[in-house]
């Protein structure tokens, strides 16, 4: 064990992030892809299977719970998932063993005892596989949920804490699980994120611009960390990464191509209706963005309109809705991108890692499965023989997976 | 002591002990998991239990218990993703509260969710890049006096239409597709629908599996119910039923098969979503 807050850690850690048919905005209209497979479980079965050969800590289902829009409508462009994410780990505690099964579930609209229940109850069917990615949802719930009207930050948040303390209280009165308790993992990088994720979080999802982003939010968790009495290495910080991986680099430009190629101009359309609350239907994509007409929606909503308005400012003076989509389709996930051939890719996770940066990943894969089970048989090997990854589950829990230390029963 | 083809042979558990391998419970209709009092221990909810057993076996329905106080948001997609991942396995019973009225909403906004986007939304085309038709998935907008829901629900129409709904016979919810209670009780509701005789298995009063399958085949023969719910005290019962009453009950083969839990129960499925758009 290290008590220094900038030591990097010595093996990768790794998750594959369940997104339907996988990460790309494209990925439905791949033409390996069979869009009705994502809403069975053999889909998401195999993948985690797939994940588990190449020895991954996890899998992580996200939670919404709206569905996506756009215009007044659903958002019918893209591939849905938004299928109960705690069914989802529950079936796949059945499907699968060794890798762990981690899941978002909101601590704004489920109370204390159903969150208890749900994740002890797939902690203890999956043999100690379980982790609660603890989310307090975003605002697109609220009208599902009662009054429409989403609880503000400072009301979710100590709702949260308030949750987890329970949720605790209840899992110590509880049968004991094979690793203690599930899995507690935190995502966000606000101050109270920090607070929070130092106080409780195990793993910490995140996203970072570049490597000294990554250093400089690592080390500060892991000094938080031990100002609170904990050890820094029991917290895994895992930002998003969704690699492009080709044998050659003739391969990955045409790998590059062949995805914006199948970025539909009608899924286009829709990215930007979603964004800007504006109907891009039949707005030609040889026009000037109409920055003038998306104004007023956004005071509509004032909620959202935060969002709205940094993606305004994004828009350059006089720019085309077609070159607007042209620049802003490679950063549309949100996540690290690495585009390489395996070797590259596998220097760029090595260099994150042993820079202090992260702990490991969570993996996006362009595509699933044709894209995850490319990484694992031509990535994951090479991490492995680099020292730098498992070549096989030294335990049977989520937790021995992560190397965390079990948690003491009160 | 057979049981007729057309009879449904349900099973209760309210934990998994003495299941081992569940590959078994193919042999029934349905398995509910969890009971009507809705104070099982933390650990044991029953939906995730449905989830994982519905994972390990192929043909049985399963059909947790879900509590009326969860929102009915949580429950449609809850139900959606079970039916949906299960390939039409889907039952549930929900479980009353204190206040029917407010149960009678929950059940109300429940449908309206699974209804809200048509059976044929899902389009599936690349070539256009439709994933879902926007004109066949639409908000509830429902307003009533206990909930505030929009909708739509973020998942498509479950393969069955709605999960099977497993209700209690003596004050059964609207729509159940299946009534649960005393012999005596489903015995006095008449034919018009699909009647579970409840059948306590207790090893401390068991006259054995063949006088226990014997009336269980009566019963049926004469009408009285068109299945039973067997409902096992323990563990060890849960081994008698497997080990000595499945063997006579289903002697022309163990696994049932069927469309989906639905078709195979001869249920009508409930008609696509066909009012005025929202």
């Amino acid at each position: 064990m290290s008590l220094d807050p900038d030591a990097p850690g010595a093996e990768l850690h790794l998750g594959l992030w369940m997104l339907t048919t996988g990460g790309h905005v494209a990925s439905w209209l791949h033409p390996e892809t069979r869009p009705k497979d994502s809403l069975t479980l053999e889909h998401y079965a195999h993948a985690a299977r797939v994940a588990a050969r190449g020895k991954f800590d996890m899998v992580f289902f996200e939670d919404t719970l709206a569905a996506r829009e756009r215009n007044g409508g659903i958002f019918g462009e893209a591939s849905i998932n938004s299928l109960d994410p705690l069914v989802q780990i529950a079936a796949l505690a059945g499907a699968t063993s060794d890798i762990g099964l981690a899941a978002s579930f909101s601590t704004t609209y489920h109370p204390p005892r159903v969150l208890a229940d749900k994740f002890a109850a797939v902690d203890r069917l999956s043999g100690g596989r379980a982790g609660w990615n603890m989310v307090t949802s975003g605002s697109a719930a609220g009208r599902n949920f009662g009054s429409g009207k989403h609880p503000e930050h400072a009301v979710r948040y100590s709702q949260a804490h308030e949750a987890l303390d329970e949720v605790k209280a209840l899992w110590a009165a509880a049968p004991p699980s094979p690793q203690g308790h599930p899995v507690l993992i935190q995502a966000g990088m606000s101050q109270w994120g920090l607070d929070f994720a130092s106080a409780h979080g195990e793993a910490i999802f995140a996203g970072f611009k570049d490597l000294a982003g990554g250093q400089a939010f690592r080390a500060n968790l892991r000094r938080l960390a031990m100002d609170k009495g904990r050890s820094p290495d029991a917290l895994k910080v895992l930002p998003g990464l969704m690699p492009l991986v080709a044998s050659t680099e003739a391969e990955v430009k045409q790998k590059r191509d062949f995805y914006r190629d199948l970025t539909h101009p009608a899924l286009v359309r829709g990215l930007l209706g979603e964004r800007f609350n504006y109907d891009f239907t039949d707005y030609p994509f040889d026009k000037p963005f109409p920055v003038e007409d998306i104004l007023p929606t956004l005071e509509d909503r004032p909620m959202i309109g935060g969002d709205r308005a940094r993606f305004v400012k994004e828009i350059r003076e006089g720019e085309t809705v077609g070159a607007y989509a042209a620049r802003m389709a490679d950063k549309l996930s949100g996540h690290l991108t690495i585009e390489g051939t395996p070797e590259q890719v596998a220097d760029f996770m090595q260099e994150w890692l042993q820079g202090g940066g992260c702990d490991g990943f969570v993996m996006q894969t362009l595509q699933m499965p044709v894209e995850l089970e490319i990484f694992v048989e031509q990535v994951v090997p090479i991490l492995q023989r680099r020292g730098l990854f498992r070549r096989d589950y030294a335990g049977d829990s989520f937790r021995s997976h992560l190397g965390l230390p079990t948690p003491v029963r009160a | 002591m057979s049981l007729a083809p057309t009879a449904c042979l349900g099973l209760r558990l309210t934990t998994l002990d003495g299941v081992g391998d569940p590959a078994w419970l193919d042999a029934f209709d349905i398995v509910q998991l969890g009971d009507e009092a809705d104070d099982h221990p933390v650990g044991d909810d029953p939906l995730s239990i449905a989830a994982w057993l519905m994972a390990r076996t192929l043909t049985v329905g399963v059909a947790p218990v879900v509590s009326s106080d969860w929102a009915p948001f949580h429950v449609a997609r809850a139900l959606a993703s079970l039916d949906l991942l299960s390939g039409g396995r889907a039952g549930w019973r929900p479980l009353p509260t204190a206040n029917p009225a407010r149960d009678v909403e929950h059940l109300e906004v429940v449908l309206k969710l699974f209804d809200s986007w048509d059976d044929d939304a899902l389009v599936f085309d690349k070539a256009s890049a439709v994933f879902a038709d926007r004109d066949r998935v639409r908000r509830i907008r429902h307003e009533g006096t206990y909930y505030t829901v929009d909708g739509p629900l973020n998942a498509p129409r479950p393969p069955q239409g709605w999960p099977v709904m497993l209700g209690d016979a003596v004050r059964p919810a609207p729509h159940a597709d299946l009534l649960v209670g005393d012999l005596g009780v489903v015995a006095g509701r008449g034919t018009g629908a699909l009647r579970l005789a409840t059948w306590p298995v207790d090893l401390s009063w068991w006259p054995g599996a063949g006088p226990v399958a014997a009336s269980i085949t009566s019963a049926i023969a004469e009408g009285r119910c068109e299945g039973v719910m067997l409902q096992p005290a323990g563990a060890p019962e849960v081994a008698a039923i497997r080990d000595q009453l499945l063997p006579l009950m289903r002697a022309d083969g163990a696994v049932r098969t069927g469309v989906d839990l639905r078709t195979r129960l001869g249920l009508a499925r409930p008609a696509a979503f066909t009012g005025a758009a929202a």
